[in-house]
């Protein structure tokens, strides 16, 4: 029974107060103060959404960043809480890269609702300290280890960008870089620890399935070379570059893949394996041209010939001289190959699709 | 006879609701602070917001034939949005028009034996509009287009009947990778 009256009470006091206040002129309220401590509510914006934003607040910022942090918050008073605007102050903070996180509280009040953004400020540390990376030069090491910065995804960015680079470069494929932080006696230090796992170096250079074009011409091709390091970014490079020297042989089917083996000794000797399936010659059928006329001897100005091993090389120069051609004659043009393939007969038609260059 | 959790404290919104009515539980709903959003997850210095979450997570549940658990749903909704923010990064040049959007919502018609009217009454019977089926259906094509870009650079060759299969694997082994190489921050 006491239990019913007690809610009877509340239920009263909430209409009481809601009156009282109906009444008070507006002079005499206490101007509203932010809230000290971060307040604690369901996500369930839905009942706050359109309702005027009477202050804006801002918690959990220390002075100096707190100024900063404050001239992005865009001043909404007055308007109508929506969630885009209140995405786009959250994203903002975020973007100073001063806080690793921002939350959004909407405190009801009697005229509408308190805006409050709570944010987590991204820790000073002290030095940046490497662990476990022997092989790292001196230079770098000196260079990364910088002093009183704020621990922030670009400068973690950064330095991981340094040392993937450096290692990638001197044959570490597998080398990672984990961040940690800790305390220290001079405050929070980042740690980057380092594993750098094998150095790989090329032991050979294989063409497994290479038989229309010799392993003098691809070896010329490839950059990468015995006894030097094994970097990936080589040998994705070579990839691209054994496919050209295949598709400027009329091979245009060709593909070619690459993988590291590694040898059970000496530690660290890799064969770089590239895997070639060549596919047939094709020879160039049809050469002509369309769209803007250069004279009606351009095609014997033009080294592909019908019959002859098709070769994107070759295209490519006589590209340039349909459009050198074309200078001479006053005009600036766009040439377009276009191909047509017929893989019964293994043969290409091209026709260059000649145009006035839009200036 | 009332049930005696009637006049328990603990439940008197719910107890003032059935005496005077839901509006005054609302007024007592919104005396509390609420939390109107915030920042989730960072993906490569890319903000993902609980709000995106929780709608993507009722999405999920209204795509569901079974019932799904609310809190699974927000971690699977969560995971799905990491990967979709992965998967555009990588992506950037890649787009999908509005066009070839709205082929695809043809073909959806089609090949259910309905017509574009029937088919966006259906999406609206599972609590879709017109405008998240969409978006939807977009995402569905940009990670497709992302995955035969993908597929083709890496010279992955596939029948029709291992497309799928072969497509799903290539999909996880590059999310592996997008995952190694971004810097994700969860925020519980």
């Amino acid at each position: 029974m006491s239990r019913a009256l007690l809610l009877v009470c509340l239920v009263s006091l909430g209409c009481a107060t809601t009156k009282t206040a109906e009444v008070k002129p507006a002079a005499t309220e206490a101007p509203l103060a932010c809230p000290t401590k971060e307040p604690t509510g369901a996500f369930d914006p839905a009942f706050v959404l359109g309702q005027p934003i009477v202050k804006v607040c801002l918690l959990g910022a220390g002075d100096e960043t707190y100024l900063r942090l404050h001239e992005v918050v865009v001043p909404r008073e007055g308007h109508a809480l929506d969630a885009i605007s209140v995405r786009d102050d959250l994203s903002e903070l975020y973007r100073t890269e001063l806080i690793r996180d921002a939350r959004a509280f909407a405190e009801p009040t009697k005229k509408g609702v308190m805006l409050v953004y709570a944010v987590t400020e991204r820790a000073m540390v002290s030095q940046v300290v490497i662990e476990g990376a022997p092989s790292l030069s001196h230079e770098l090491r000196y260079e990364l280890q910088v002093r009183s910065i704020r621990d922030t995804p670009s400068q973690r960015a950064r330095l991981l960008e340094a040392a993937s680079t450096f290692y990638e470069e001197a044959g570490f494929p597998r080398a990672s870089v984990e961040f940690d932080t800790r305390a220290s006696k001079t405050g929070t230090e980042l740690v980057m620890r380092v594993t750098e796992g094998p150095r790989f170096v090329v032991h050979a250079v294989r063409f497994d399935g290479a038989k229309k074009l010799t392993t003098k011409i691809l070896e010329n091709a490839v950059q990468t070379r015995i006894n030097s390091p094994a970097r990936q970014a080589f040998i994705d490079r070579d990839v691209l570059l054994l496919s050209s020297a295949y598709f400027d042989n009329g091979l245009v089917l060709a593909t070619v893949s690459s993988k590291l083996e590694e040898l059970p000794s000496p530690p660290g000797a890799v064969d770089v394996v590239f895997t070639i399936v060549e596919g047939d010659v094709f020879t160039t059928g049809a050469v002509t041209t369309k769209g803007l006329s250069l004279g009606a001897d351009v095609q014997k100005s033009l080294e592909l010939k019908k019959g002859s091993v098709f070769s994107r090389a070759v295209i490519q120069r006589d590209l340039e001289r349909l459009k050198a051609r074309a200078q001479k004659q006053g005009l600036v043009v766009e040439v377009t190959p276009l191909t047509t393939i017929d893989s019964a007969k293994k043969r290409i038609d091209l026709t260059y699709e000649i145009a006035a260059k839009p200036e | 006879m009332l049930a005696p959790t009637f006049w328990s404290l603990a439940n008197w919104p719910e107890t003032v609701a059935r005496m005077f009515g839901t509006s005054v539980v609302l007024a007592v709903a919104v005396a509390q602070p609420v939390l109107v959003d915030r920042i989730a997850v960072v993906i490569d210095g890319q903000p993902l917001f609980h709000s995106a979450i929780v709608a993507r997570a009722k999405r999920g549940v209204i795509n569901a034939t079974a019932k799904e658990d609310p809190k699974q749903a927000f971690l699977r909704a969560r995971a799905e949005l990491i990967e979709a923010t992965l998967i555009a990064n990588d992506g950037k040049l890649l787009s999908v028009t509005n066009d070839e959007v709205e082929l695809a919502l043809d073909e959806v018609a089609k090949s259910n034996s309905i017509t574009r009217t029937q088919l966006e009454a259906a999406a609206r019977e599972q609590g879709l509009v017109m405008r998240e089926y969409r978006e939807m259906v977009r995402d569905q094509l940009f990670e497709m287009r992302w995955l035969m870009v993908r597929a083709s650079e890496r010279g992955v060759k596939a029948t029709d009947s291992d497309r799928m299969q072969v497509y799903a694997n290539l999909r996880v082994t590059l999310l592996e990778q997008l995952r190694k190489h971004a810097i994700i921050e969860v925020f519980e």
